[in-house]
């Protein structure tokens, strides 16, 4: 029996050894879609989290997914006069905020945050943005406690190989330069992502239920305790998508009510009066058109009142 | 609860290790171990039906003790008669009672009439055809006076619902399963060695090998109005891969657990896409129903002895039931009929056991390759209906592959997206010919290469497993059945 045990352990520990150097193998000789439990490629994401080690002090903090990032324009906030920075990423959910601001509010140390949610993220993983996170920020705790969270064999891979290559290596990082986001899409300062005017082609969604995944819902619940033990002002907003994307979701009301037990919430599905064909250039995001009505409406509604 | 789900890989060592070292002293408590660990096993899924399997276990094994005191021969013939009616009554109810409601009402449909009765919501327990069917060998056997009927009630428990095996088999005989739970187990390290060897093959076909071929065999199935002949042949051998990726590597596992626990279970599968003929395909393609089949129900009816006219007979019988058995849908027991039809001229022209070796030579000499392909792509066809949605889904599907589009390419978006699958395929393949002569592809490794590259194949296997395996666990298909 101790000769099982001792073999095993060994057999455990060569087992690791290849499968971190297969999988450096197969980044170095694979292309991504040939890999796909390997992905490790990095993103804009990459040049949000170097920036926002920059500030402090912030008058906002935006959370939130891409609805956020594409969202919240803060260029239109920064000549306002305020002090803001967006730390939206790609499909965060509840999960990949609270890792975020495990590592950031305190440095940041917001007066007020924005805090995005939507129904769709809570339904939501979160396996895409926790990759997107541990490829794009340097690896601590908080990512181990994701992986085992997570239990996706994704997440496990891209945290096994960006482990290693920052011990390795130093992390790698990216400029506006070498940061490839296609020709249409642009990085502002203070993480908002622009997109060259473009229109939405009506598409038709399957009508669905979403259920709200309870470690998301746990998740978001230790987020605003956070921020409640910070004394830290915050508003929960779900930002506008298209009405052919928000009437497929039967549990819209049901999300709202469940939102405002939670704090002040605006859904401004509700709130801005906008056109899918004019204003979004998808389902999820406002085009810069629809930016501009959004975040003057938020502006009015939403600081003036705080105000 | 999954063996590829982390749920089982926190499981089993902790039973493992509790079984070996905690309860290892009495042989009784091992066993009590087991049917704790196999009913917890067992309700991670739904606990509601656990009171199913020891209704089942209960009724058998009191029945069991009845006829150990039972020489009237009409009462013995009743009590076998209760327990076939009481277990098959159960399978009938949760797994055929909608399909009988069903073409109750199309039938009376055909003559104008309608009636109104609806369809029952019920729930298919996990496994229960599997377990079912061990347990009615039980009592045949006690009946037959070819096993000692047992009064050691715990055992009975165990060998009902032994858990690497309850939910999807082998299905295991009571002569060969029973008498082991009344034996001391002792711990070997070359068996639990082989036993992890034999879990981590069926892991990877399952995970990499069947996980992934499902993925381009439900495009194609799931849309097949779209595709030319090519890509739905090309699906087809998906599908085929799939559901041997998947029952086989089940089968491993379950094997494989057993054997870390000190049993031996019956072998499965034995290479069967190498088979040159039908006849050898069966005897390699789920063995243990195959038998079953063939011990309780073929050679009862009087087998290949008798006149030409009942040998078709039997034949037919037997793949009816067996097709019937794997799911209620017509699409099944069609499944059943092409497998008769194709075995009814190997056994009339007595060549039914002309192959019943595995081919000796490193590389097969031109007549075994035609031989083998000829005969996977009858078995390939026939898969056709058993994955189908229903019996139009197969025949348009059989059609369809039959006109000019079939000397086509496949379409692009498919032949894009197949090469590392294709890849994995060939890699599979080639190990499972080498090592066909033994009871799993991987087994050989021990006699042909050293440890440091025995250690390296086994690594380089995790690694793909961890590569190409689904994010999400995929339950098993024989689950359904």
């Amino acid at each position: 029996m101790k000769r099982f045990f001792a073999n095993i352990f060994k057999f455990g520990v060569v087992a690791f050894v290849f499968y971190i150097v297969g999988l450096f193998i197969f980044s170095r000789f694979l292309p991504s879609k040939r890999r796909p439990n390997l992905i490790i490629e990095l993103g804009h994401n990459n040049i949000r989290l170097q920036e926002v080690k920059k500030y402090n002090n912030l008058d906002i903090l935006f959370l939130g997914s891409s609805h956020a990032y594409r969202g919240f324009d803060t260029r239109i906030f920064i000549n306002k006069g305020y002090q803001v920075f967006n730390l939206g990423s790609s499909a965060q959910t509840p999960l990949q905020t609270e890792v975020l601001l495990e590592r950031y509010l305190k440095t940041t140390s917001p007066q007020f945050v924005v805090f995005e949610v939507s129904p769709m993220l809570f339904s939501n993983e979160g396996v895409e943005s926790s990759i997107d996170l541990i490829n794009n920020d340097l690896n601590d705790f908080s990512s181990l406690k994701l992986v085992l969270e997570q239990r996706n064999i994704k997440v496990l891979n891209t945290f096994l190989y960006r482990s290693i290559h920052d011990l390795l290596f130093n992390k790698t990082t990216l400029d506006t330069k070498s940061l490839s986001l296609g020709k249409q899409n642009h990085y502002h300062k203070g993480g908002y992502m622009s997109k060259d005017l473009s229109f939405y082609s009506y598409e038709t969604f399957k009508r669905e239920t979403l259920q709200f995944r309870e470690a998301q819902l746990k998740a978001f619940d230790r987020i605003l305790k956070k921020l409640n033990k910070s004394e830290i002002n915050y508003v929960l907003v779900q930002a506008p998508i298209t009405k052919a994307k928000y009437n497929s979701i039967l549990n819209n009301d049901y999300f709202d009510s469940l939102m405002q037990t939670k704090g002040s919430y605006y859904n401004f599905n509700k709130i801005v009066k906008l056109d899918d064909s004019l204003h979004f250039y998808d389902a999820h995001h406002l085009n810069q058109n629809g930016v501009d009505i959004f975040n003057k409406k938020f502006m009015d509604l939403v600081l003036k009142n705080k105000e | 609860m999954l063996f590829n789900s982390i749920d089982f890989a926190w499981f089993l060592p902790i039973v493992f290790v509790i079984y070996w070292l905690v309860v290892n002293k009495r042989i009784r408590y091992q066993n009590l171990l087991i049917v704790i660990a196999s009913y917890v096993f067992y309700g991670w899924w739904d606990w509601r039906f656990l009171f199913l399997i020891a209704f089942s276990s209960v009724v058998d094994y009191f029945i069991g003790r009845l006829l150990s005191t039972e020489e009237r021969t009409n009462k013995r013939k009743l009590l076998l008669w209760i327990s076939i009616v009481v277990n098959l009554g159960l399978l009938g109810f949760f797994k055929y009672c909608n399909f009988f409601l069903d073409n109750f009402i199309t039938a009376f449909s055909f003559f104008g009439k309608t009636i109104n009765i609806k369809t029952l919501n019920i729930i298919l327990p996990v496994g229960i055809s599997f377990y079912t069917f061990q347990t009615l060998s039980y009592t045949i056997d006690v009946y037959k006076r070819k096993l000692a009927p047992t009064d050691d009630f715990i055992a009975f428990l165990a060998f009902v619902s032994f858990f690497p095996q309850l939910v999807a088999g082998p299905i295991e005989r009571a002569t060969n399963l029973l008498p082991q739970f009344y034996k001391r187990r002792k711990f070997t390290y070359d068996e639990a060695v082989e036993g992890l060897r034999q879990i981590l093959w069926g892991l990877f076909k399952k995970m990499v090998i069947a996980d992934n071929c499902a993925v381009y065999a439900d495009m194609v199935f799931n849309n097949s109005d779209a595709y030319s002949g090519s890509t739905l042949v090309l699906g087809a051998v998906f599908f085929s891969f799939q559901i041997y990726g998947d029952f086989s590597g089940y089968s491993d596992i379950a094997i494989g657990t057993s054997k870390l626990f000190g049993f031996r279970l019956m072998k499965n599968f034995s290479f069967p896409y190498f088979s040159r003929d039908i006849g050898e395909f069966w005897r390699r393609w789920h063995i243990s129903l195959s038998t079953w089949f063939r011990d309780y129900l073929y050679i009862p009816l009087g087998g290949s002895k008798g006149s030409p006219y009942s040998k078709i007979r039997n034949v037919f019988v037997i793949f009816l039931v067996s097709g019937f058995w794997h799911g209620a849908n017509w699409t099944f027991i069609v499944w059943g009929l092409l497998n008769a039809l194709y075995f009814i001229p190997l056994m009339l022209f007595n060549k039914n056991r002309y192959h019943t070796e595995a081919i000796s030579t490193t590389i097969p000499g031109v007549v075994d390759c035609f031989k083998i392909l000829i005969n996977y792509g009858f078995v390939v066809f026939a898969w056709i209906f058993f994955r189908a949605e229903n019996i139009n889904h197969a025949i348009n599907f059989s059609i369809a592959i039959f006109d000019s589009s079939l000397f086509s390419l496949p379409v692009y978006t498919i032949r894009k997206l197949i090469y590392p699958t294709l890849i994995l395929l060939i890699f599979f393949n080639t190990i499972e010919w080498f090592g066909r002569k033994k009871d799993f592809a991987i087994a050989k490794l021990e006699t042909v290469m050293t440890r440091p590259l025995r250690w390296s194949v086994y690594a380089v296997l995790i690694f793909l497993i961890g590569m190409y395996m689904h994010s999400n666990e995929l339950p098993f298909i024989y689950f359904q059945f």
